[in-house]
Protein backbone atom coordinates (compact mmCIF):
# COMPACT_ATOMS: atom_id res chain seq x y z
CA UNK A 1 0.00 0.00 0.00
CA UNK A 2 1.22 3.45 -0.84
CA UNK A 3 1.17 6.38 1.91
CA UNK A 4 -2.55 8.05 1.75
CA UNK A 5 -4.15 9.66 -0.84
CA UNK A 6 -7.16 10.22 0.93
CA UNK A 7 -6.86 11.73 4.42
CA UNK A 8 -10.46 12.87 5.97
CA UNK A 9 -9.89 14.66 9.51
CA UNK A 10 -12.62 14.83 11.92
CA UNK A 11 -15.12 15.66 9.58
CA UNK A 12 -18.46 16.92 10.30
CA UNK A 13 -21.13 17.56 8.01
CA UNK A 14 -25.06 16.28 6.94
CA UNK A 15 -28.25 18.29 5.18
CA UNK A 16 -28.49 21.73 5.84
CA UNK A 17 -27.79 22.17 9.84
CA UNK A 18 -28.69 18.62 10.19
CA UNK A 19 -25.23 16.80 11.34
CA UNK A 20 -24.88 13.12 10.01
CA UNK A 21 -21.06 12.32 10.34
CA UNK A 22 -20.15 13.24 13.06
CA UNK A 23 -16.41 13.94 13.53
CA UNK A 24 -14.75 10.72 10.79
CA UNK A 25 -11.17 9.91 10.68
CA UNK A 26 -10.23 8.00 7.81
CA UNK A 27 -7.35 7.17 5.50
CA UNK A 28 -7.38 5.51 2.00
CA UNK A 29 -4.30 4.72 0.50
CA UNK A 30 -3.57 4.61 -3.59
CA UNK A 31 -4.47 1.26 -4.89
CA UNK A 32 -7.18 0.18 -1.79
CA UNK A 33 -10.37 -1.79 -1.81
CA UNK A 34 -12.17 -0.38 0.65
CA UNK A 35 -15.32 -1.81 2.24
CA UNK A 36 -17.98 0.99 4.24
CA UNK A 37 -20.45 -1.42 6.20
CA UNK A 38 -22.83 -0.25 8.52
CA UNK A 39 -26.23 -0.15 9.56
CA UNK A 40 -29.18 1.50 7.98
CA UNK A 41 -28.78 5.13 8.66
CA UNK A 42 -25.10 4.68 9.78
CA UNK A 43 -24.03 7.77 7.57
CA UNK A 44 -22.50 5.90 4.67
CA UNK A 45 -23.94 7.24 1.94
CA UNK A 46 -23.62 10.27 3.57
CA UNK A 47 -19.99 9.90 3.38
CA UNK A 48 -19.82 9.41 0.01
CA UNK A 49 -22.47 12.04 -0.74
CA UNK A 50 -19.94 14.84 1.09
CA UNK A 51 -16.45 13.04 -0.41
CA UNK A 52 -18.59 13.89 -3.59
CA UNK A 53 -19.05 17.76 -2.53
CA UNK A 54 -23.10 17.39 -1.95
CA UNK A 55 -23.69 17.70 1.52
CA UNK A 56 -23.33 20.46 4.11
CA UNK A 57 -19.77 20.21 5.71
CA UNK A 58 -19.66 21.97 8.95
CA UNK A 59 -15.92 21.61 9.99
CA UNK A 60 -13.18 19.11 9.12
CA UNK A 61 -11.07 18.55 6.15
CA UNK A 62 -11.00 16.52 2.85
CA UNK A 63 -7.36 15.83 1.90
CA UNK A 64 -7.31 14.58 -1.87
CA UNK A 65 -3.95 13.88 -3.07
CA UNK A 66 -2.59 16.69 -1.07
CA UNK A 67 -5.12 19.39 -1.36
CA UNK A 68 -8.27 19.99 0.63
CA UNK A 69 -10.99 19.31 -1.26
CA UNK A 70 -14.22 19.74 1.08
CA UNK A 71 -16.76 22.36 0.29
CA UNK A 72 -15.56 22.45 -3.43
CA UNK A 73 -18.13 21.89 -6.23
CA UNK A 74 -18.75 18.34 -7.72
CA UNK A 75 -17.93 19.23 -11.16
CA UNK A 76 -14.53 20.57 -9.34
CA UNK A 77 -13.82 17.26 -7.71
CA UNK A 78 -14.99 15.34 -10.26
CA UNK A 79 -12.39 16.50 -12.46
CA UNK A 80 -9.87 15.69 -9.46
CA UNK A 81 -10.28 12.21 -10.40
CA UNK A 82 -13.04 11.36 -7.54
CA UNK A 83 -16.00 9.71 -9.61
CA UNK A 84 -18.90 8.54 -7.81
CA UNK A 85 -21.56 5.58 -8.63
CA UNK A 86 -24.73 6.84 -6.43
CA UNK A 87 -27.11 4.24 -4.75
CA UNK A 88 -30.19 3.83 -7.03
CA UNK A 89 -30.66 4.20 -10.94
CA UNK A 90 -28.24 7.12 -11.90
CA UNK A 91 -28.14 6.88 -16.22
CA UNK A 92 -29.92 9.03 -18.91
CA UNK A 93 -32.32 5.41 -20.06
CA UNK A 94 -33.62 6.76 -23.41
CA UNK A 95 -30.30 7.11 -24.79
CA UNK A 96 -28.15 3.89 -25.89
CA UNK A 97 -25.60 2.53 -24.22
CA UNK A 98 -22.82 4.07 -25.89
CA UNK A 99 -24.36 7.76 -25.50
CA UNK A 100 -24.46 7.13 -22.47
CA UNK A 101 -20.73 6.46 -21.93
CA UNK A 102 -20.00 9.17 -24.41
CA UNK A 103 -21.84 11.29 -22.30
CA UNK A 104 -20.13 10.47 -19.36
CA UNK A 105 -17.04 11.34 -20.75
CA UNK A 106 -17.41 14.76 -21.27
CA UNK A 107 -14.99 15.84 -18.93
CA UNK A 108 -12.10 13.84 -20.87
CA UNK A 109 -10.67 15.48 -23.83
CA UNK A 110 -12.58 14.89 -27.00
CA UNK A 111 -9.52 12.73 -28.95
CA UNK A 112 -9.22 10.75 -25.98
CA UNK A 113 -13.14 9.50 -25.50
CA UNK A 114 -12.76 6.99 -28.57
CA UNK A 115 -9.89 4.99 -27.03
CA UNK A 116 -11.00 5.11 -23.39
CA UNK A 117 -14.83 4.10 -24.99
CA UNK A 118 -12.54 0.59 -26.16
CA UNK A 119 -10.97 0.49 -22.91
CA UNK A 120 -14.24 0.18 -20.90
CA UNK A 121 -15.73 -2.14 -23.07
CA UNK A 122 -12.92 -4.73 -22.99
CA UNK A 123 -13.11 -4.14 -19.38
CA UNK A 124 -17.49 -4.75 -19.61
CA UNK A 125 -17.67 -7.27 -22.02
CA UNK A 126 -20.96 -7.30 -21.35
CA UNK A 127 -22.18 -4.02 -22.32
CA UNK A 128 -19.98 -4.31 -25.57
CA UNK A 129 -23.11 -6.37 -26.87
CA UNK A 130 -25.44 -4.01 -25.79
CA UNK A 131 -23.96 -0.86 -27.20
CA UNK A 132 -26.81 0.38 -28.66
CA UNK A 133 -29.96 -0.92 -26.90
CA UNK A 134 -31.23 2.04 -24.75
CA UNK A 135 -30.10 2.01 -20.90
CA UNK A 136 -33.62 2.30 -19.81
CA UNK A 137 -34.87 -0.78 -21.43
CA UNK A 138 -31.84 -3.32 -20.12
CA UNK A 139 -31.92 -5.10 -16.78
CA UNK A 140 -31.23 -3.73 -13.36
CA UNK A 141 -28.16 -5.61 -13.37
CA UNK A 142 -27.15 -4.39 -16.69
CA UNK A 143 -27.84 -0.59 -15.80
CA UNK A 144 -25.84 -1.27 -12.66
CA UNK A 145 -22.47 -2.01 -14.74
CA UNK A 146 -23.33 0.55 -17.08
CA UNK A 147 -23.41 2.95 -14.37
CA UNK A 148 -20.42 1.63 -13.35
CA UNK A 149 -18.76 1.96 -16.31
CA UNK A 150 -19.89 5.60 -16.79
CA UNK A 151 -17.58 6.12 -14.07
CA UNK A 152 -14.60 4.20 -14.97
CA UNK A 153 -14.57 5.93 -18.25
CA UNK A 154 -13.78 9.21 -16.74
CA UNK A 155 -10.66 7.31 -15.33
CA UNK A 156 -10.75 8.04 -11.42
CA UNK A 157 -7.95 7.81 -9.35
CA UNK A 158 -10.66 7.04 -6.67
CA UNK A 159 -14.12 5.21 -7.41
CA UNK A 160 -16.76 5.65 -4.77
CA UNK A 161 -19.67 3.40 -5.09
CA UNK A 162 -22.94 3.04 -3.41
CA UNK A 163 -24.78 -0.30 -2.58
CA UNK A 164 -24.91 -1.53 -6.58
CA UNK A 165 -26.02 -4.92 -5.48
CA UNK A 166 -29.42 -3.36 -4.34
CA UNK A 167 -32.44 -5.07 -5.96
CA UNK A 168 -30.42 -7.14 -8.17
CA UNK A 169 -30.74 -10.93 -8.87
CA UNK A 170 -28.01 -13.12 -7.62
CA UNK A 171 -26.36 -14.33 -10.74
CA UNK A 172 -26.24 -9.82 -11.52
CA UNK A 173 -24.32 -9.74 -7.73
CA UNK A 174 -22.28 -11.87 -8.81
CA UNK A 175 -21.60 -10.37 -12.29
CA UNK A 176 -20.72 -6.85 -10.19
CA UNK A 177 -18.82 -8.07 -7.89
CA UNK A 178 -16.78 -9.26 -10.54
CA UNK A 179 -16.46 -6.24 -12.39
CA UNK A 180 -15.84 -4.42 -9.37
CA UNK A 181 -12.52 -7.13 -8.76
CA UNK A 182 -11.64 -6.15 -12.51
CA UNK A 183 -11.52 -2.34 -11.83
CA UNK A 184 -9.62 -2.60 -9.32
CA UNK A 185 -7.21 -4.87 -10.39
CA UNK A 186 -6.82 -2.37 -13.46
CA UNK A 187 -5.47 -0.23 -10.81
CA UNK A 188 -8.67 2.36 -9.64
CA UNK A 189 -8.59 2.94 -5.86
CA UNK A 190 -12.49 1.57 -4.98
CA UNK A 191 -14.43 2.87 -1.76
CA UNK A 192 -17.54 0.15 -2.06
CA UNK A 193 -20.71 1.00 0.50
CA UNK A 194 -22.52 -2.54 0.39
CA UNK A 195 -24.75 -4.39 2.55
CA UNK A 196 -23.74 -7.53 1.43
CA UNK A 197 -21.21 -8.25 3.97
CA UNK A 198 -20.47 -11.45 3.05
CA UNK A 199 -20.19 -10.37 -0.96
CA UNK A 200 -17.71 -6.91 0.37
CA UNK A 201 -15.60 -8.79 3.25
CA UNK A 202 -14.56 -11.21 0.48
CA UNK A 203 -13.30 -8.25 -2.31
CA UNK A 204 -12.27 -5.84 -0.27
CA UNK A 205 -8.05 -5.67 1.31
CA UNK A 206 -10.01 -3.12 3.78
CA UNK A 207 -13.09 -2.86 6.00
CA UNK A 208 -14.34 0.41 7.52
CA UNK A 209 -17.75 -0.27 9.68
CA UNK A 210 -19.42 3.29 10.06
CA UNK A 211 -22.23 3.86 13.13
CA UNK A 212 -23.80 6.92 14.08
CA UNK A 213 -21.85 8.59 11.87
CA UNK A 214 -18.50 7.75 13.44
CA UNK A 215 -15.53 4.94 12.58
CA UNK A 216 -16.22 2.39 14.95
CA UNK A 217 -13.74 -0.40 13.54
CA UNK A 218 -11.11 -0.34 10.76
CA UNK A 219 -8.86 -3.75 9.37
CA UNK A 220 -8.32 -6.63 7.50
CA UNK A 221 -11.56 -8.65 6.55
CA UNK A 222 -9.39 -11.31 7.35
CA UNK A 223 -9.46 -10.13 11.49
CA UNK A 224 -13.20 -9.87 11.73
CA UNK A 225 -16.15 -12.68 11.83
CA UNK A 226 -19.37 -11.97 10.74
CA UNK A 227 -21.12 -12.79 14.05
CA UNK A 228 -18.54 -9.95 15.43
CA UNK A 229 -19.51 -7.95 12.50
CA UNK A 230 -22.92 -8.46 13.41
CA UNK A 231 -23.17 -7.49 17.24
CA UNK A 232 -20.73 -4.16 15.95
CA UNK A 233 -23.60 -3.30 14.02
CA UNK A 234 -26.63 -3.68 16.89
CA UNK A 235 -24.36 -2.62 20.01
CA UNK A 236 -21.18 -0.66 18.61
CA UNK A 237 -19.17 -2.93 20.16
CA UNK A 238 -17.60 -5.92 20.92
CA UNK A 239 -17.44 -8.43 23.79
CA UNK A 240 -13.77 -9.59 23.13
CA UNK A 241 -12.08 -6.54 22.86
CA UNK A 242 -9.72 -6.28 19.40
CA UNK A 243 -6.61 -4.97 18.76
CA UNK A 244 -7.62 -2.93 15.70
CA UNK A 245 -9.87 -0.69 17.35
CA UNK A 246 -9.27 3.01 17.02
CA UNK B 1 -63.04 23.27 -54.83
CA UNK B 2 -60.14 21.25 -55.28
CA UNK B 3 -57.69 24.17 -56.32
CA UNK B 4 -59.34 25.79 -52.73
CA UNK B 5 -58.35 22.68 -50.90
CA UNK B 6 -54.68 22.91 -52.79
CA UNK B 7 -54.46 26.81 -52.04
CA UNK B 8 -55.54 26.42 -47.86
CA UNK B 9 -53.16 23.17 -47.58
CA UNK B 10 -50.34 25.03 -48.65
CA UNK B 11 -51.15 28.20 -46.72
CA UNK B 12 -51.73 25.50 -43.70
CA UNK B 13 -48.03 24.24 -44.27
CA UNK B 14 -46.70 27.75 -44.50
CA UNK B 15 -49.00 28.64 -40.87
CA UNK B 16 -47.48 25.65 -40.01
CA UNK B 17 -44.25 25.93 -40.35
CA UNK B 18 -43.92 29.57 -38.73
CA UNK B 19 -45.79 27.62 -35.33
CA UNK B 20 -43.29 24.89 -35.54
CA UNK B 21 -40.58 27.03 -35.97
CA UNK B 22 -41.53 29.20 -32.39
CA UNK B 23 -42.95 26.11 -30.66
CA UNK B 24 -39.81 24.19 -30.53
CA UNK B 25 -37.69 26.49 -29.14
CA UNK B 26 -40.49 26.65 -25.97
CA UNK B 27 -40.33 22.42 -26.09
CA UNK B 28 -36.48 22.66 -25.74
CA UNK B 29 -36.59 24.92 -22.92
CA UNK B 30 -39.48 23.12 -21.28
CA UNK B 31 -37.37 19.60 -21.95
CA UNK B 32 -34.19 20.79 -19.75
CA UNK B 33 -36.05 23.36 -17.63
CA UNK B 34 -39.72 21.86 -16.89
CA UNK B 35 -41.25 25.02 -17.41
CA UNK B 36 -43.63 26.79 -19.32
CA UNK B 37 -42.07 29.96 -20.53
CA UNK B 38 -45.07 32.31 -20.79
CA UNK B 39 -43.04 35.06 -22.59
CA UNK B 40 -41.48 32.64 -25.65
CA UNK B 41 -43.94 34.56 -27.44
CA UNK B 42 -42.25 38.05 -26.83
CA UNK B 43 -38.93 37.15 -28.30
CA UNK B 44 -40.70 36.72 -31.51
CA UNK B 45 -42.25 40.34 -30.55
CA UNK B 46 -38.94 41.30 -29.98
CA UNK B 47 -37.40 39.60 -33.73
CA UNK B 48 -40.37 41.81 -35.62
CA UNK B 49 -39.84 44.84 -34.00
CA UNK B 50 -35.80 44.69 -34.09
CA UNK B 51 -35.92 44.12 -37.97
CA UNK B 52 -39.16 46.81 -38.57
CA UNK B 53 -36.77 49.14 -36.29
CA UNK B 54 -33.89 49.02 -38.76
CA UNK B 55 -35.62 49.26 -41.76
CA UNK B 56 -37.57 52.17 -40.89
CA UNK B 57 -35.16 54.17 -38.93
CA UNK B 58 -31.40 52.62 -40.74
CA UNK B 59 -32.96 52.05 -43.73
CA UNK B 60 -31.55 48.64 -44.31
CA UNK B 61 -32.38 45.85 -46.37
CA UNK B 62 -34.56 42.90 -45.04
CA UNK B 63 -32.03 40.08 -45.20
CA UNK B 64 -29.85 42.25 -42.99
CA UNK B 65 -32.25 43.31 -40.15
CA UNK B 66 -32.83 39.41 -40.29
CA UNK B 67 -29.52 39.23 -38.68
CA UNK B 68 -29.96 42.38 -36.53
CA UNK B 69 -33.00 41.07 -35.13
CA UNK B 70 -31.96 37.72 -34.45
CA UNK B 71 -28.68 38.26 -33.05
CA UNK B 72 -30.55 41.25 -31.23
CA UNK B 73 -33.12 38.50 -29.61
CA UNK B 74 -30.31 36.36 -29.12
CA UNK B 75 -28.46 38.97 -26.44
CA UNK B 76 -31.68 39.67 -24.69
CA UNK B 77 -32.14 36.04 -24.04
CA UNK B 78 -28.21 35.94 -23.04
CA UNK B 79 -29.30 38.44 -20.18
CA UNK B 80 -32.90 37.11 -19.48
CA UNK B 81 -31.48 33.74 -19.19
CA UNK B 82 -28.79 34.39 -17.40
CA UNK B 83 -29.80 36.54 -14.77
CA UNK B 84 -33.83 34.19 -14.91
CA UNK B 85 -34.08 31.28 -16.35
CA UNK B 86 -30.99 29.49 -15.20
CA UNK B 87 -31.46 30.01 -12.16
CA UNK B 88 -34.97 28.05 -12.25
CA UNK B 89 -33.28 24.98 -12.31
CA UNK B 90 -34.80 22.72 -9.42
CA UNK B 91 -37.09 25.76 -8.43
CA UNK B 92 -40.94 24.86 -7.76
CA UNK B 93 -43.06 25.31 -10.72
CA UNK B 94 -45.03 28.38 -9.68
CA UNK B 95 -42.08 30.19 -10.05
CA UNK B 96 -41.29 29.61 -13.76
CA UNK B 97 -45.21 30.89 -14.05
CA UNK B 98 -44.74 34.08 -12.31
CA UNK B 99 -41.13 34.88 -13.40
CA UNK B 100 -42.34 34.23 -17.10
CA UNK B 101 -45.73 35.78 -16.94
CA UNK B 102 -43.64 38.78 -15.36
CA UNK B 103 -40.95 38.88 -18.44
CA UNK B 104 -43.74 38.57 -20.61
CA UNK B 105 -45.43 41.93 -18.94
CA UNK B 106 -41.79 44.02 -18.91
CA UNK B 107 -41.10 42.95 -22.58
CA UNK B 108 -44.58 44.07 -23.43
CA UNK B 109 -44.95 47.27 -22.11
CA UNK B 110 -41.13 48.32 -22.91
CA UNK B 111 -42.01 47.53 -26.79
CA UNK B 112 -44.79 49.79 -25.87
CA UNK B 113 -42.93 52.32 -24.39
CA UNK B 114 -40.48 52.38 -26.58
CA UNK B 115 -42.13 52.47 -29.60
CA UNK B 116 -46.14 53.80 -28.84
CA UNK B 117 -49.18 51.32 -28.47
CA UNK B 118 -50.46 51.82 -32.73
CA UNK B 119 -49.94 48.89 -34.78
CA UNK B 120 -46.88 49.46 -37.36
CA UNK B 121 -46.76 48.57 -40.84
CA UNK B 122 -43.97 46.15 -41.33
CA UNK B 123 -42.17 47.17 -44.90
CA UNK B 124 -39.87 44.33 -46.44
CA UNK B 125 -39.62 40.65 -47.36
CA UNK B 126 -40.13 39.35 -50.77
CA UNK B 127 -43.85 39.34 -51.48
CA UNK B 128 -44.27 39.21 -55.27
CA UNK B 129 -46.34 35.97 -55.55
CA UNK B 130 -44.69 33.26 -57.66
CA UNK B 131 -46.04 30.00 -59.47
CA UNK B 132 -46.30 26.79 -57.75
CA UNK B 133 -48.16 23.49 -58.58
CA UNK B 134 -50.49 26.63 -60.40
CA UNK B 135 -51.26 28.27 -57.27
CA UNK B 136 -50.23 31.83 -56.77
CA UNK B 137 -47.89 32.16 -53.17
CA UNK B 138 -45.75 34.88 -51.85
CA UNK B 139 -41.83 34.10 -52.17
CA UNK B 140 -41.69 34.69 -48.39
CA UNK B 141 -43.94 32.05 -47.77
CA UNK B 142 -41.47 29.70 -49.74
CA UNK B 143 -38.67 31.03 -47.69
CA UNK B 144 -40.51 30.76 -44.41
CA UNK B 145 -40.88 27.22 -45.34
CA UNK B 146 -37.28 26.26 -46.10
CA UNK B 147 -36.03 28.08 -43.14
CA UNK B 148 -38.16 26.01 -41.41
CA UNK B 149 -36.88 22.75 -42.95
CA UNK B 150 -33.39 23.92 -42.64
CA UNK B 151 -33.59 24.70 -38.77
CA UNK B 152 -35.68 21.32 -37.69
CA UNK B 153 -32.55 19.20 -40.27
CA UNK B 154 -30.06 21.68 -38.06
CA UNK B 155 -31.67 20.70 -34.51
CA UNK B 156 -32.41 17.27 -35.13
CA UNK B 157 -28.37 16.39 -36.10
CA UNK B 158 -27.48 19.06 -33.32
CA UNK B 159 -29.64 16.69 -30.48
CA UNK B 160 -28.52 14.00 -32.27
CA UNK B 161 -24.87 13.82 -32.67
CA UNK B 162 -23.40 17.11 -30.73
CA UNK B 163 -22.22 17.64 -27.44
CA UNK B 164 -24.47 20.20 -26.21
CA UNK B 165 -27.52 18.19 -28.22
CA UNK B 166 -26.20 15.14 -25.86
CA UNK B 167 -26.25 17.31 -22.65
CA UNK B 168 -29.38 18.42 -23.73
CA UNK B 169 -31.08 14.79 -23.52
CA UNK B 170 -29.05 14.05 -20.34
CA UNK B 171 -30.76 17.10 -18.47
CA UNK B 172 -34.19 16.60 -19.82
CA UNK B 173 -33.65 12.85 -18.77
CA UNK B 174 -32.27 12.71 -15.48
CA UNK B 175 -30.77 15.54 -14.47
CA UNK B 176 -30.30 14.53 -10.77
CA UNK B 177 -27.53 12.58 -12.48
CA UNK B 178 -25.78 15.67 -14.55
CA UNK B 179 -23.62 16.03 -11.54
CA UNK B 180 -22.03 12.39 -11.13
CA UNK B 181 -20.63 12.86 -14.81
CA UNK B 182 -20.51 16.72 -14.73
CA UNK B 183 -22.79 18.49 -16.91
CA UNK B 184 -23.20 21.97 -16.27
CA UNK B 185 -26.99 22.08 -15.71
CA UNK B 186 -27.24 25.85 -15.40
CA UNK B 187 -24.92 26.26 -18.80
CA UNK B 188 -27.25 23.75 -20.61
CA UNK B 189 -30.37 25.72 -19.83
CA UNK B 190 -28.95 29.23 -20.71
CA UNK B 191 -28.17 28.04 -24.09
CA UNK B 192 -31.05 25.62 -24.91
CA UNK B 193 -33.30 28.96 -24.25
CA UNK B 194 -31.09 30.95 -25.92
CA UNK B 195 -31.02 28.72 -29.21
CA UNK B 196 -35.13 28.73 -28.32
CA UNK B 197 -35.93 32.30 -28.05
CA UNK B 198 -33.57 32.90 -30.90
CA UNK B 199 -35.46 30.68 -33.33
CA UNK B 200 -38.66 32.63 -32.26
CA UNK B 201 -36.81 35.93 -32.96
CA UNK B 202 -36.23 34.11 -36.48
CA UNK B 203 -39.78 33.17 -36.82
CA UNK B 204 -40.87 36.59 -36.22
CA UNK B 205 -39.09 38.46 -38.57
CA UNK B 206 -39.80 35.51 -40.91
CA UNK B 207 -43.38 36.33 -40.68
CA UNK B 208 -43.45 40.18 -40.59
CA UNK B 209 -43.66 40.97 -44.38
CA UNK B 210 -46.76 38.22 -44.45
CA UNK B 211 -48.35 39.45 -41.38
CA UNK B 212 -47.38 43.08 -41.99
CA UNK B 213 -48.75 44.37 -38.88
CA UNK B 214 -46.19 44.77 -35.57
CA UNK B 215 -47.21 45.83 -32.43
CA UNK B 216 -46.61 45.06 -28.94
CA UNK B 217 -49.06 42.35 -27.51
CA UNK B 218 -48.57 40.16 -30.96
CA UNK B 219 -46.69 38.14 -28.92
CA UNK B 220 -49.33 36.71 -26.72
CA UNK B 221 -51.52 35.02 -29.65
CA UNK B 222 -48.51 33.26 -30.20
CA UNK B 223 -47.62 32.11 -27.12
CA UNK B 224 -51.46 31.19 -26.41
CA UNK B 225 -50.94 29.08 -30.46
CA UNK B 226 -48.05 27.86 -29.09
CA UNK B 227 -49.00 26.05 -25.72
CA UNK B 228 -51.29 23.73 -27.73
CA UNK B 229 -48.65 22.50 -29.79
CA UNK B 230 -45.77 21.83 -27.50
CA UNK B 231 -48.78 19.44 -25.26
CA UNK B 232 -49.31 17.31 -28.78
CA UNK B 233 -45.84 17.32 -29.85
CA UNK B 234 -45.13 15.67 -26.57
CA UNK B 235 -43.77 18.66 -24.13
CA UNK B 236 -39.50 18.46 -25.03
CA UNK B 237 -40.17 16.22 -27.97
CA UNK B 238 -38.79 18.41 -31.20
CA UNK B 239 -39.79 16.05 -34.49
CA UNK B 240 -43.11 15.76 -32.35
CA UNK B 241 -43.51 19.52 -32.43
CA UNK B 242 -42.79 19.81 -36.13
CA UNK B 243 -45.77 17.56 -36.51
CA UNK B 244 -47.98 18.72 -34.24
CA UNK B 245 -47.45 22.45 -35.42
CA UNK B 246 -47.95 21.35 -39.02
CA UNK B 247 -51.89 19.60 -37.62
CA UNK B 248 -52.55 22.86 -36.23
CA UNK B 249 -51.12 25.64 -39.05
CA UNK B 250 -53.28 22.88 -41.70
CA UNK B 251 -56.09 22.70 -39.63
CA UNK B 252 -56.45 26.22 -38.77
CA UNK B 253 -56.09 27.12 -42.51
CA UNK B 254 -59.14 24.74 -43.36
CA UNK B 255 -61.46 26.29 -40.58
CA UNK B 256 -60.56 29.30 -41.71
CA UNK B 257 -61.08 29.31 -45.22
CA UNK B 258 -64.37 26.61 -45.19
CA UNK B 259 -66.10 27.28 -41.40
CA UNK B 260 -65.08 31.24 -41.13
CA UNK B 261 -62.28 32.74 -39.99
CA UNK B 262 -63.31 33.68 -36.83
CA UNK B 263 -62.96 30.57 -35.42
CA UNK B 264 -59.04 30.25 -36.62
CA UNK B 265 -57.79 31.00 -33.36
CA UNK B 266 -59.67 28.31 -31.40
CA UNK B 267 -58.90 25.48 -33.52
CA UNK B 268 -55.44 25.09 -31.50
CA UNK B 269 -57.48 23.86 -28.39
CA UNK B 270 -60.24 22.17 -29.82
CA UNK B 271 -57.76 19.96 -31.71
CA UNK B 272 -55.73 19.66 -28.55
CA UNK B 273 -58.68 18.79 -26.44
CA UNK B 274 -59.77 16.01 -28.87
CA UNK B 275 -56.08 14.66 -29.68
CA UNK B 276 -56.06 14.18 -25.61
CA UNK B 277 -59.02 12.09 -25.33
CA UNK B 278 -57.77 9.68 -27.91
CA UNK B 279 -54.50 9.63 -27.01
CA UNK B 280 -53.65 11.16 -23.58
CA UNK B 281 -49.79 11.09 -23.40
CA UNK B 282 -49.58 13.39 -26.65
CA UNK B 283 -49.29 11.94 -29.93
CA UNK B 284 -45.69 10.44 -29.95
CA UNK B 285 -44.23 8.35 -27.05
CA UNK B 286 -42.04 8.86 -24.40
CA UNK B 287 -38.77 6.91 -26.81
CA UNK B 288 -38.95 9.77 -29.35
CA UNK B 289 -38.69 13.12 -26.80
CA UNK B 290 -35.15 14.85 -27.35
N1 LIG C 1 -31.28 14.27 1.80
C1 LIG C 1 -31.36 14.08 3.14
N2 LIG C 1 -31.85 15.03 3.94
C2 LIG C 1 -31.94 14.85 5.28
N3 LIG C 1 -31.56 13.73 5.90
C3 LIG C 1 -31.07 12.73 5.16
C4 LIG C 1 -30.93 12.84 3.75
N4 LIG C 1 -30.40 11.70 3.27
C5 LIG C 1 -30.21 10.91 4.34
N5 LIG C 1 -30.59 11.52 5.47
C6 LIG C 1 -30.50 10.97 6.83
O1 LIG C 1 -29.13 10.75 7.11
C7 LIG C 1 -28.97 9.60 7.90
C8 LIG C 1 -27.92 8.73 7.26
O2 LIG C 1 -28.39 8.32 6.01
P1 LIG C 1 -27.47 7.55 4.96
O3 LIG C 1 -26.19 8.26 4.84
O4 LIG C 1 -28.26 7.37 3.74
O5 LIG C 1 -27.26 6.17 5.70
P2 LIG C 1 -26.73 4.77 5.15
O6 LIG C 1 -26.32 4.98 3.75
O7 LIG C 1 -25.61 4.42 6.05
O8 LIG C 1 -27.86 3.83 5.28
C9 LIG C 1 -30.33 8.94 7.98
O9 LIG C 1 -30.86 9.21 9.28
C10 LIG C 1 -31.13 9.61 6.93
O10 LIG C 1 -32.46 9.72 7.31
MG1 LIG D 1 -27.11 4.30 1.92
Amino acid sequence: MDKSELVISDLRAGYGSLDILNGIDLDVGKGEFVALMGPNGAGKSTLLKTLFGQTTIKSGSILWQGGNIAGLHPREILSRGVSYVPQGRCNFPLMTVDENLQVAAFTIADDKVLSDRDYVYELFPALQARRSTLAGNMSGGEQQLLEMAMAVLQRPKILLVDEPSVGLSPTAIGVVFEELQRIHANGHTILLVEQNTKKAMAVASRAIILRLGKVIWDGAPADITHDELGELFLTGRMAKEDASMP
Amino acid sequence: MLNLLGEQLLNGIVTGSVYAIVAVGMTMTFGVLRVINFAHGEYFMVGTFASWFVIEKFDLGYPQSVVFAVALTALLAIVVGYFLMRKMVGAPFENGVLATLGVSLILQNLAVALFGGSYKFFNGGYIEPVELFGYGLAQQRILIVIVCVLVFIGLDLMVTYSRMGKSMRAVSQNIECCEIVGIDVQSVVLWTFVIGASLAGLSGVLTAPVNVSVYGGMGELITFKTLPIIIMGGLGNVRGTLIAAMILGIAESFVAGFIGLQFRDSVGFVTLILMLMWRPHGLFSLQSRF
